[in-house]
């Protein structure tokens, strides 16, 4: 199923995390500049496997890539404000979580294009916001959160030392009964051998 | 005309919906770090400033992209100071100090521990204190996250006003301190430049002073880059002249004597300077007549070095008239003399491209 990309037409298998494989078509994959320096001159012997990303957001990201086959030449960065319908339908039909695996994914396979359209989406989120409002968007740590983050460290930490210091007068008393038999042990033997050379010397 | 309707109902949905997905929380930080430098790339400056001042991470997040930030001005003018963040082609924002801010929300800041009150529109972004102007807090923190040379700009009417200000900049690094004007500069002011403001790049003083100015033994300018005194260095002496270690120097009204004139040819001639490219002394007073028997000169030889030189970006000088020296390591300079000025080139490239306006002087 799978051969070097020498025209359009040529499908090649994806394999997701789930292990699932779907067909995408040589053209829309040649936009993966990750693509390109791996398969592209060598071909690709069975599926091509992108198994950190699960099958949704790989279809969803080779759904743009098969639609943008047929737009004009990629010429830098566009303002969200010039993107097509499809463009704004295709982003706004993702919800956050889905946006951060395409994202992930996009920048993975270095497709330009994907890539600078969805930080632009990210910069549009942030642009013109005060300070205030842009911790509440990046969820930064408020300065209580982070004084009852460092408390619960503390006491994590003071937990941690607790068990280390117990743990270390368990080992302290293992030692000393490992210890004892082996010193019982050395002095039987003594003994013993101390014994034989008296019986040895004295016949 | 329904399709057409439901068209722009579409679009209003689609605005809503998006209106409503920019205010949701969005773990910026999380994402892979190109991801993070491609976004703030397209955030202007100011929204840069508001950014960093968000974490200790997003600090360094800018500090490590690539904002196009090149260098910090620092306009110092009368009721109007404020500081100007420059890309290499053009201005990519404004920090304002002193004008009227326009209708929006004022907020407060903590910058470096200390509490300011901004408001930002647009490529301003407006600082205020109650008590005192910010400037210095603002452009240290301005030069923290961009790491850009700062150049001071400095052209007053009446010096009183900025009293402040050489407050402000007292032990103070520049990468270049202009300071220009129509009103005389106090003696004492002129002291500060030179004793407690450093320059690195170039210092430049276009300003006249008051008459009676003794200058520091040794000027905190002595080793700048490019140094500019135009009808204000009465008060230069021998051992300020020969002490200065510039690559360029370009300074008028000067007191110098043919003697100074002959002592700093002679110190060139036999030290290393690799350093020097020109110098440009204006007479106020006729120094005398200049004497470089002890040389060997000779005449200009268009094989050996060019006619023309630029000594600023617009002006060529002729150098068909001037005498060449050369030094032990092949090093040519030329001495050029006219009535109310002193030239000496050294040929870091013998045959320099030029262009411009011809001085004519005889």
């Amino acid at each position: 199923m799978t051969s070097p990309a020498s025209s359009s037409e040529v499908k090649y298998l994806i394999e997701s995390s789930e292990g699932n494989t779907f067909d995408v078509s040589g053209a829309a994959l040649r936009q993966s500049n990750t693509f390109n320096a791996m398969f592209l001159n060598i071909g690709a012997d069975g599926p091509i496997p992108f198994t950190d990303y699960n099958e949704a957001t790989l279809k969803k990201v080779f759904e743009y890539c098969e639609h943008s086959v047929n737009e004009e030449n990629y010429s830098g960065p566009k303002h969200q404000d010039d993107l097509s319908k499809w463009d704004l339908n295709f982003f706004n039909e993702m919800d956050q979580k889905m946006f951060i695996d395409v994202i992930n994914a996009s920048n993975f396979l270095d497709i330009e294009r994907l890539t600078s359209y969805c930080c632009e989406r990210i910069a549009r989120m942030l642009r013109g916001k005060n300070t205030q409002e842009m911790i509440k968007v990046i969820t930064l740590p408020t300065a209580e959160e982070l004084e009852a983050k460092q408390k619960v460290e503390e006491k994590k930490a003071a937990a941690a030392k607790k068990v280390a210091e117990k743990a270390a007068e368990t080992a302290e008393k293992t030692e000393t009964l490992e210890e004892l038999p082996v010193q019982q042990l050395v002095q039987t033997t003594r003994n013993k051998l101390t014994r034989k050379y008296l019986s040895f010397s004295n016949e | 005309m329904s399709s057409r309707a439901d068209e722009l109902i579409d679009q209003f949905l689609l605005f809503l919906r998006q209106s409503n997905t920019t205010f949701k929380p969005f773990p910026l930080l999380s994402l892979p770090p190109e991801i993070i430098n491609r976004s703030l790339q397209q955030f202007n400056c100011v929204d840069l400033i508001d950014f960093a001042l968000c974490s200790k991470r997003c600090k360094k997040t800018v500090q490590k992209m690539n904002h196009g930030v090149k260098s910090i001005e620092l306009s110092i003018i009368e009721s109007n100071s404020s500081i100007i963040l420059k890309s290499q082609n053009g201005i990519l924002g404004f920090v304002d100090f002193e004008s009227s801010i326009p209708d929006g929300i004022i907020r407060s800041r903590y910058i470096n521990s200390k509490e300011v009150f901004v408001c930002k529109t647009d490529l301003f972004y407006y600082c205020r204190d109650l008590k005192w102007i910010p400037i210095k807090l603002m452009y240290r923190f301005l030069s923290e996250i961009f790491a850009a040379p700062i150049h001071v700009l400095f052209n007053p009417v009446q010096y009183s006003n900025f009293q402040w200000f050489f407050n402000e900049i007292r032990g103070e690094q520049f990468e270049s301190l202009i300071i220009s004007g129509p009103n005389p500069i106090p003696p004492p002011i002129l002291t500060c430049l030179m004793n407690d403001v450093k320059a690195n790049g170039s210092f430049v003083l276009n300003v006249r002073h008051n008459g009676v100015f003794y200058p520091p033994e040794l000027p905190s300018f002595f080793d700048v880059d490019y140094l500019e005194m135009l009808d204000t260095a009465e008060w230069m002496t021998k051992d300020i002249f020969l002490s200065l270690y510039c690559r360029r120097m370009r300074i008028s009204f000067c007191h110098l004597k043919n003697r100074d004139f002959e002592q700093f040819v002679t110190q060139w001639y036999f030290s290393n300077n690799t350093r020097l490219q020109y110098v440009e002394v204006w007479f106020k007073v006729t120094p005398g007549l200049m004497n470089f028997k002890h040389f060997q000169l000779h005449r200009w030889d268009p094989y050996r070095r060019a006619q023309f030189y630029n000594s600023t970006p617009h002006l060529v000088l002729n150098c068909s008239t001037g005498f060449d020296i050369i030094r032990k390591d092949g090093t040519v300079a030329t001495i050029l003399i006219f009535s109310g000025s002193f030239h000496f080139i050294v040929w870091k490239d013998r045959f320099p491209p030029y262009g411009g306006s011809i001085l004519n002087l005889v």
